[in-house]
């Protein structure tokens, strides 16, 4: 189990699929895999990454967390003087954070890569997947077709829609 | 005595406190000595300007500071420098200016094609050209800029782009042609001209620059001019800097023009600072600070923690109320990212019931006066073929006069709805037709009564009001011009419109609002028809809706910004630059600081960045902003009002929005408070972590009365009235008539009575239970109320349609079992599971959505497996108790009440029979065996009740049973069984503790509360609560409250509840 949640959070050469019950650390096994991933890929922007969920709440659960998170290794990234000393107050944080030393053999590349994660965070899209398609459309209206300031009727006026065409 | 004027120019940098003290203090006495110059002073905003020259007029020297001072903006100065020359500059009114835009976009795309083609017709197309110009303009993107482009990416092989620069190109250069065949100037042409006439003699001048921590490059290229020529006397340069003279982190987003600006005047710079309390101090000091805190405490400025939008305003106002109590003269901001109108609306509201005069708005939208509302449901009615619902909307708003006449029948638009609903109006000819058909079946005695109240009048009223409407829009699309259209709808206000107060503010805000409409309809009808044709009546009608919509409404006339002791509110842009003592920034929340802005659909952030790529020069800003990519302007924006304030500064936090669901605060929030006290903050536990919460209210409104804090007179005369006195008759503010029906059911809770069902309202008692239901009930009350008696059943989340539930899978294993059982039962033996699974397998996935299909498959052989083992269970069973039967499988059943017991219906998975007529019933779980089951005491104490009513039903059998049992069969995993206690055993004592338990619904008291909270408070809250479909509406759901559970609470909440305690108190099994 915990092998299976390392390889979650470490592996990024091959596609995975997490099936665990509720309460075993889906959430956390994410986050570690998202922060991971950029303090592995240094030039990795956080336009180029997408969390893809089913509600609101759990979008905004998840975008705290990574928040949270990258909040906690910016921390210990100012307090400690080496990569090892903000690998072990990460794995506090979240046993499954990995700091590759090897990618930093300059702390103040760490640092610089930590800062600069914390403040692209608000520029990682932690979205529904309604929002998602809807921010792709609004990106793309010429190719979609579709008036370039639509917006989504709410449920009641939908229905309402619904009922005038159909009803 | 003022300063002698400088010789040299200067910059001068710090907040703007400082910056305002040398402003008031040194320049306006010395700028009216020389009658011959005028002195200029260019602030960013109106709302600047207004502030300081309310600022002037409360010093000591009075309106007469303003001598010789002309205060604006750089736009209106623009203005001024061609009208000294002689030049009249006529920006298009944005009626003229949207025509022009139609008409060029319709010319472009009638000769050639392009990307936008397929979408220039659609509503949202025109407006949002006009934006993405706009920007163009304010850049200086011309056409030179757009070829280069369009070459650029020729160049690199992308063909696509470069046509998209291309079409970007035609399509400006048709804009600006027609805005010139209108009459017209763009914005890019008067600063142009502005600029090349600079210093053409007639107009002395001197300038200086207040509060500008940034210009867009058509204003730079003013400045720049000024500088050139000598012209700018000084700069006063808003910031926060270290000792060093460096901009702190919060103003690196004003990095680029202060060091262009630090070149200009070749270092001549002075730092301003003034002196301001330790907790703003602290705040401007450590906003975005890098360097972690050296020692960790608690936050030094307090946080406000609101549970809604209302919620936030009126703590807002006890802050304010508290503030100017203590300190009479102080003078209060509260500022947020952004003020949509209802906060505006909201504040103003509750500011008066807390007697706090405010800064009346400068203009509000046009489209939020309601008759203008009017106007647009009445074009969208006609537009959408006279919809039901807008068509009664339109009939029965107060602004419109009836057309028609009733012959002496007052209108009943509260029975038109309900009429048209019946009669199955949905739109367009059904008014005609539905409204004119006989009713077909005989009046029933019922009926006697509604015949009373005129329902055959107001059909006919209603019909021809329908008819007055139709006749009365039909103009408006029949119109083949903009005049035409003009005068359609000119005549329709003036002949349907009606119901402006007189000397009312509301009156006053209509009338404007009447004049604004005409004034657009006269710029309408003064379209020309050769330069911009009519683009048809829907394109027409939808345009002049989105102008409106556009379009603010001056309303600030009164006093506004200038009212001496005001409260401001307003957002962050708007407001830079306004000092105050004190400041509270409101709804601090993530999405909402820093600020979601969508980027432009027709020119996104990467090709804005292709452009100033292309374009960039080191002394000039970047053409284009980027939307999306603002993090370091949002920061500033958080870090203004630190930068603006003196004494004290509040930041407010929403818990929860309107509709109860959780709200996060800001991470720019946390970000402050992890200064102070260190990374903790950022987790759910916040508020604890870092101490800083000062005050919080409640979501409960009356719970909200209590605690300390200035209360308004209609809370005073509220809380009186829960202390059992009668509400005082002079209580200002406080519509006693309107809110005695709420007081009267909020006075029969406090008293212990009843909640649900309301008054009048009957809601029938299930004739049978289930046992599953009277789990529930006993779990939670409140749940059994909604989804037993009132039948609400929540969709299920997506999530859980995309992923098989462990109830899902229990199902698919129940099918399995229904098909081997029947088998059994039919003396087959327990057979081929395989085939049994891979049918009721297909089967599902027919029915069901099954998410992940290798998922689904590898699930349903999990299942498949734990069938198998139990199905060779029961062939060793079978083996080994000979004369054991498997009689039915899935059964249904109901039995009759047998007091004290009630009726009860149900299924049972499988009832086998022994040698001796015994009776088993077995019931399937699909779950761990380790997991275990009910234990006997649940069952006496009316917590379980499956197994009792099995156990029952199954003692009814005919012919009836020597003995009988029940069993639980656990399947998930591995296999095995617990038996289940014997009838005998615990008959009694469940019926007497059900029969407690039903004397709740039976009494008609459905808590909405349920019971557990109760006996959590102090542990974990249970498990189904956290899943529980109706925690959304649930009082103790921290969705609800917006707070977290907390045990004290709960008790709180119970003490100030009376009607809860006998529910909490109701515990059967005790008794």
């Amino acid at each position: 189990m915990r092998e299976n949640r390392g390889k979650a959070a470490t592996e990024f050469r091959r596609d995975l699929a997490v099936d665990a019950s509720a309460g075993t650390g889906k959430t956390s096994t994410l986050v570690a895999r998202v922060t991971n991933l950029f303090l592995a890929d240094p030039d990795l922007s956080p336009d180029h990454v997408l969390l893809l969920t089913f509600t609101d709440k759990a979008a905004a659960e998840m975008k705290a967390r990574v928040t949270e998170g990258w909040e906690r290794l910016f921390a210990a990234a100012q307090e400690k003087h080496d990569v090892d000393g903000v690998g072990l107050r990460a794995a506090q944080w979240n046993p499954l954070v990995r700091v590759p030393p090897e990618l930093y053999p300059d702390f103040a590349g760490l640092r610089r890569r930590v800062e600069e994660m914390v403040d692209a965070v608000g520029r990682l899209s932690v979205t529904t997947f309604h929002s998602f398609c809807a921010r792709v459309l609004r990106s793309f209206p010429a190719e979609a077709g579709v008036d370039p300031l639509f917006e989504v009727l709410p449920e009641g006026a939908a229905a309402d829609a619904w009922d005038a065409a159909f009803g | 005595m003022p300063d002698p004027l400088p010789t040299i120019s200067r910059l001068y940098a710090g907040p703007f406190p400082a910056l305002e003290d040398r402003l008031t203090g040194r320049y306006f006495g010395r700028a009216g000595r020389n009658p011959s110059l005028e002195h200029v002073l260019l602030v960013p905003s109106n709302e600047l300007r207004e502030h300081l020259l309310k600022r002037l007029a409360s010093g000591p020297c009075g309106t007469r500071a303003f001598a010789g001072v002309s205060l604006m903006t750089l736009y209106d100065f623009a203005l001024r420098l061609l009208k000294h020359r002689g030049i009249f500059p006529v920006e298009l009114p944005p009626a003229r200016m949207a025509a022009a835009t139609v008409a060029a976009v319709r010319e472009s795309y009638a000769s050639a094609g392009g990307d936008f083609r397929g979408i220039s017709s659609t509503p949202g197309f025109i407006p949002a050209l006009s934006r993405t110009l706009s920007d163009l303009e304010e850049g200086w993107v011309g056409d030179r800029e757009l070829a280069a482009a369009s070459l650029a990416a020729k160049g690199r092989g992308d063909a696509r782009t470069a046509a998209r620069w291309a079409e970007w190109r035609r399509l400006r250069a048709a804009v600006d042609r027609k805005v010139r065949a209108m009459g017209g100037m763009t914005r890019r042409r008067i600063f142009q001209e502005a600029v090349a006439g600079f210093e053409q003699p007639g107009y002395p001048f001197r300038v200086t620059l207040f509060g500008f921590y940034d210009f867009t490059r058509l204003q730079w290229t003013l400045i720049d001019r000024l500088l050139s020529s000598g012209l700018l006397d000084e700069v006063y340069f808003p910031g926060l800097f270290d000792e060093e003279g460096n901009l702190r982190p919060s103003f690196l987003y004003a990095a680029r023009a202060w060091d262009r600006l630090r070149v200009a005047f070749e270092g001549n710079v002075e730092f301003l600072r003034d002196t301001p309390s330790g907790e703003v101090a602290a705040v401007r000091e450590r906003i975005f600070s890098t360097v972690p805190p050296a020692e960790t405490g608690p936050s030094p400025f307090p946080v406000l923690s609101a549970p809604h939008g209302e919620g936030e305003m009126r703590l807002a106002a006890r802050q304010v109320r508290s503030t100017l109590d203590a300190f009479p003269g102080a003078s209060i901001l509260l500022v947020a990212r952004r003020v949509p109108p209802e906060m505006a609306a909201d504040w103003e509201r509750v500011a008066a019931e807390y007697g706090i005069d405010t800064a009346e708005r400068l203009d509000v939208p046009l489209s939020s006066v309601p008759l203008v509302r009017l106007l647009l449901r009445m074009i969208a009615v006609a537009r959408d073929d006279f919809p039901r619902r807008e068509v009664i909307d339109v009939l029965s708003s107060p602004y419109r006069r009836f057309v028609a006449g009733g012959g002496g029948t007052a209108a009943r638009p509260d029975l038109w709805d309900l009429l048209s609903k019946e009669l199955l109006v949905v739109s367009g000819a059904d008014w005609e037709t539905r409204l004119g058909r006989p009713r077909r079946r005989r009046l029933a005695e019922g009926d006697a009564e509604t015949d009373a109240d005129g329902r055959a009048a107001q059909l006919d009223l209603l019909r021809s009001e329908v008819r007055a409407l139709r006749a009365s829009l039909r103009p408006l699309a029949e119109a083949r011009g903009y005049a035409s259209f003009a005068r359609a709808v000119r005549d329709l206000l003036v002949r349907e419109f009606g119901g402006i107060q007189g000397d009312t503010p509301e009156g006053e805000r209509d009338r404007r609002a009447v004049e604004a409409l005409f004034a657009i309809l006269d710029d309408l009808e003064a379209i020309p028809d050769l330069e911009a044709p009519w683009p048809g009546a829907r394109e027409g009608a939808e345009g002049f809706s989105a102008l409106l919509s556009a379009q603010r409404l001056f309303v600030g006339s009164h006093g506004g910004m200038r009212k001496p002791g005001a409260v401001v509110l307003g957002d962050a842009v708007v407001l830079r630059g306004v000092t105050a003592d004190r400041a509270i920034v409101l709804s601090v929340n993530e999405d909402a600081v820093p600020a979601q802005l969508e980027e432009d659909p027709l020119l996104p952030d990467d090709d804005r960045e292709e452009i100033n790529r292309e374009t960039r020069q080191p002394d000039l800003p970047d053409a284009l902003t980027l939307r999306r990519r603002n993090a370091a302007e949002e920061k500033l924006l958080f870090a203004l009002p630190a930068a603006s304030v003196r004494e004290g500064i509040a930041f407010s936090v929403l818990r929860a929005d309107a509709a109860g669901a959780a709200r996060r605060p800001s991470r720019y929030l946390l970000h402050l408070l992890s200064r102070f006290t260190g990374p903790a903050v950022f987790s759910e536990e916040w508020e604890a972590a870092s101490g800083a919460v000062a005050a919080r209210l409640p979501r409960s409104p009356f719970a909200g009365l209590e605690g300390g804090g200035p209360r308004s007179p209609r809370e005073t005369a509220l809380l009186a009235w829960r202390a059992g006195e009668d509400p005082p008759p002079e209580a200002a503010g406080v519509p006693w008539g309107r809110v005695r029906g709420v007081l009267a059911s909020w006075a029969a809770r406090s008293a212990g009575e009843e909640i649900f069902p309301g008054p009048g309202l009957r809601v029938p008692l299930p004739a049978r239970y289930s046992a599953s239901a009277l789990e529930e009930l006993a779990r939670c009350p409140y749940r059994y109320f909604l989804r037993s008696v009132v039948h609400l059943d929540p969709p299920e989340e997506p999530e859980e349609a995309l992923s098989l539930s462990p109830a899902e899978l229990g199902e698919i294993a129940h099918d399995i079992l229904r098909r081997l059982g029947r088998d059994a039962a039919a003396g087959k033996g327990w057979g081929d599971v395989s085939a049994a699974a891979r049918s009721e397998v297909d089967r599902f996935a027919r029915e069901n959505p099954t998410g992940l299909p290798g998922l689904f498959r590898i699930r349903c052989r999990g299942v498949e497996r734990d069938v198998a083992r139990l199905a060779a269970w029961e062939r060793e069973q079978a083996a080994s108790h000979p004369g054991w039967r498997v009689e039915r499988v899935e059964e249904s059943f109901s039995l009759p009440a047998a007091p004290p017991l009630p009726a009860f219906r149900g299924r049972v998975d499988r009832i086998d029979r022994g040698p001796s007529g015994e009776a088993r019933v077995i019931d399937y779980k699909y779950r761990d065996p380790a997991r275990g089951e009910i234990p006997p005491d649940w069952i006496r104490h009316g917590l379980s009740h499956q197994v009792p009513v099995y156990l029952a039903f199954a003692a009814s059998l005919t012919p009836s049973p020597s003995a009988v049992s029940a069993a639980i069969y656990f399947l998930r995993n591995d296999f095995g069984t617990e038996e289940a206690p014997s009838w005998d055993e615990v008959r009694d004592e469940w019926a007497d503790a059900l029969a407690g338990w039903l004397t709740l619904p039976a009494a008609g008291a459905f808590p909405p509360l349920p019971h557990h909270r109760f006996t959590s408070a102090g542990r974990t809250s249970p498990r189904y609560c956290d899943s529980c479909p109706f925690r959304d509406h649930c009082r103790v759901s921290p969705v609800f409250d917006g707070s977290e559970i907390g045990p004290a609470a709960l008790a709180a909440r119970i003490a100030r509840e009376p009607a809860l305690r006998p529910v909490a108190e109701h515990r059967p099994w005790k008794e």
